[in-house]
């Protein structure tokens, strides 16, 4: 029986958005599949759960970086500090849609505004801090698949309002969106716990969160892979 | 003669041996002459919304993969891993960007490349790594998409020939295009797929099998005086197999529960500015009922104020399993959406007032083939001797088997003449200038 290996990531302290970032990195050795910035802040995960879910994304061969926001700053600010983890992860030779963005609480609400802005490989947001008000709100489309999971008990986000936004993201983006809501949960579900529903609902939702970055995140190519297209490229340049 | 359809031209009399509904090597022979060489269809463009959706379907007993690529391209790929052969996508429908064979993890685009293979070093430098496999031909008419896993088949316009005119008659009754409402019926019959066909286009058995239907019907009209309109209609031969049993002006709406005032003055309204874009004649066409059978397995029939999209596959000689989607506007209001999908569900479909009679009476058909020894010939006469063919003669059942005879046998069957048509139903689809056209300059 193989015996259980945990990362501990690699901790730094980065310049960004006129202050200090604390960045947290699992790099991986050979070809990893793909890359993943982890954002959490207000009703995010603890830090111990941020490990563990940097942890659960090696296993599938994901790279991440990972950053606790804070308390919520403007959109702005927040989008300032994913350009800086994604930064880091193109210096690791990362393109955009080789990268999945994954938020939690505050961290959700970026992980949304980053579908807004850019292309990138995927995008999820776990019970993510949304404006109040949200059915009423014009909705941004976005430009990367984005996948939302959330408590159908956070008062925050009470199902109606979630279905007329997740209706309304779906009709004005190119891309595909889905909204789940879980039954019986607070947005507390994200912690896991010892009640079926939250157990089920923190099951389900990582599980939801790998399928949709395996389903869509660009694998980076190993060596041969790269030598394969090459190939094909070179026979198409002596075809044509 | 061919030793499964009579054409007796001087009596006259069409008739089919039973046997072409229970003999295994007929069933074997469709598959090879029939479903390898036609262009079969797979599926409407508007089930594909999004880069990466995707469908699973199967055709001509091929389990395929019905795509919209990171690029927006329709794309159809054969359902097996090029690897050990494992279906890809396991699920009806969906939406990746990729997808991975959970047998031993190579993946794949939508666009059919393999992106990633787990231990690709094992395979060596030179390995040539497959892409998936895909029909022979894929091409789409107004939306429909259709395949043929033939590469030598005429394109797509030619095969589909007159029936065009019709899918243009059901796809222009929107202006911003029609598009498959989310939803399927499925649903099985115990008999040849080909009494389906038959029974798609058979105005003859409407009243006496859907009885129970028609009662409702007057029950919430207070009458149904279809007599007039029903008779003033046509059962035409589209070519290559195709026909159609048409309507006349207004049939499209004797059916059904009536609208509400006000619902039906949106379809009034509607219809009002397509008269401007493509003629009164056109749109008096486009008012009628039509029962389409494009050869041999998609039936297309505007009924009961509601588009049904119906694709019939075979799996043995005996059973069918039946796909079946509404084809509706999508700007339509909602009270009027949800008054077409009652009628379109009262009439359609399982839980439907029509479909289990239509099930009910096949299979017992079917069961009573176990006689054909001692009653050898089902008789499809109705109307030969007519000058004109109406919807409730057999004239639309003859031309599919006179295709089916020739493809299966080799023996080509002279066409059966009748009057041409009046104008009513040769009235050509116009492109008029409207006011908004011309000020969109």
């Amino acid at each position: 029986m193989a015996t259980a290996v945990r990362i501990e990531p690699d901790v730094t302290e980065v310049p960004s958005g006129g202050r200090s970032l604390e960045v947290a990195t699992v790099a991986l050795g050979g070809v990893p599949r793909g890359a993943v910035v982890l954002l959490s802040g207000a009703g995010g995960l603890r830090h111990v759960e941020v490990v563990d879910a940097m942890n659960e994304l090696a296993e599938h061969g994901y790279e991440s970086v990972a950053a606790d926001l804070g308390p919520a700053e403007d959109d702005d600010a927040a989008l300032e500090h994913l350009r800086t983890l994604l930064d880091r992860l193109a210096a690791r030779g990362w393109d955009l849609d080789q990268i999945g963005v994954v938020g939690y609480g505050s961290g959700g609400r970026v992980a949304l505004l980053a579908a807004a802005a850019m292309e990138l490989g995927a995008a999820v947001s776990v019970r993510p801090v949304l404006p109040a008000g949200l059915d009423a709100r014009p909705v941004d489309p976005v430009r990367t698949a984005w996948l939302g999971l959330f408590g159908a008990l956070d008062e925050r986000t009470p199902p109606g309002s979630l279905a007329a936004f997740g209706a309304a993201l779906a009709a004005s983006s190119p891309v595909f969106t889905q909204v789940v809501s879980y039954p019986g949960v607070t947005g507390e579900f994200v912690h896991d716990g010892l009640h079926p529903l939250t157990h089920a609902a923190a099951y389900d939702s990582w599980q939801r969160t790998v399928e949709w970055l395996n389903a869509r995140v660009v694998p980076r190519p190993t060596p041969l892979a790269r030598a394969w297209h090459e190939r094909l490229a070179h026979r198409e340049r002596l075809s044509a | 003669m061919s030793q499964y359809v009579d054409d007796d031209r001087t009596m006259p009399r069409f008739r089919v041996n039973r046997r072409a509904m229970t003999d295994p090597e007929v069933f074997e022979k469709e598959k090879e002459l029939i479903f390898n060489r036609s262009w079969l269809y797979i599926g409407h463009e508007t089930e594909l919304k999004k880069p990466n959706d995707f469908r699973t379907r199967n055709v001509a007993g091929r389990p395929l993969i019905f795509a919209r690529d990171a690029k927006g391209q329709i794309r159809v790929w054969i359902n097996s891993c090029p690897h050990r052969g494992a279906m890809l996508c396991r699920q009806p429908s969906g939406n990746a960007r990729f997808m991975t064979c959970f047998y031993h993890g190579w993946s794949f685009s939508t666009a059919g490349d393999m992106v990633s293979m787990p231990g690709d070093a094992s395979y060596g430098p030179d390995f040539e790594r497959p892409g998936l496999a895909g029909p022979a031909k894929v091409d789409s008419y107004r939306g429909f998409v259709f395949v043929s896993f033939d590469h030598d088949i005429v394109d797509l316009p030619t095969y589909l020939a007159g029936a065009k005119e019709y899918i243009d008659l059901v796809s222009d009754m929107s202006e911003v295009g029609m598009e498959v409402l989310e939803g399927t019926h499925e649903y099985s019959c115990r008999a040849n797929w080909k009494l389906l066909v038959e029974n798609s286009y058979d105005g003859y058995h409407a009243m006496s099998t859907h009885q129970r239907y028609f009662e409702m019907v007057v029950a919430a009209r207070g009458s149904l005086d279809a007599g007039a309109v029903l008779a003033d209609s046509r059962a035409i031969d589209l070519g290559n197999g195709h026909a159609v049993a048409a309507g006349s002006a207004g049939s499209g709406s004797i059916f059904g529960r009536a609208l509400s005032p006000e619902a039906e003055a949106e379809r009034e309204a509607r219809f009002e500015r397509l008269r401007a874009k493509h003629g009164n004649a056109w749109v008096d066409r486009l008012n009628g009922s039509r029962n389409m059978v494009i050869f041999p397995n998609l039936v297309i029939i505007d009924l009961v104020m509601g588009v049904v999209i119906r694709k019939i596959d075979p799996i043995s000689p005996d059973y069918m399993e039946v796909t079946a989607w509404e084809l509706a506007p999508p700007d339509e209001g909602e009270e009027l959406k949800r008054q077409r999908l009652d009628n379109f569900l009262t009439f359609w479909g399982p839980g439907g007032l029509a479909s289990p009679d239509d099930v009910e009476a096949l299979e017992t058909c079917q069961r009573a083939y176990a006689s054909a020894g001692e009653l050898e010939w089902s008789d499809i006469s109705r109307g030969m001797h007519k000058p004109t063919v109406a919807t409730s003669d057999e004239f639309q059942m003859r031309t599919f088997w006179r295709r089916w005879n020739q493809l299966i046998t080799g023996e080509e069957l002279p066409p059966e003449e009748h009057e041409p048509l009046p104008e009513f139903w040769r009235a050509p689809r116009l492109e008029l200038a409207t006011e908004e056209s011309v000020a969109a300059g």
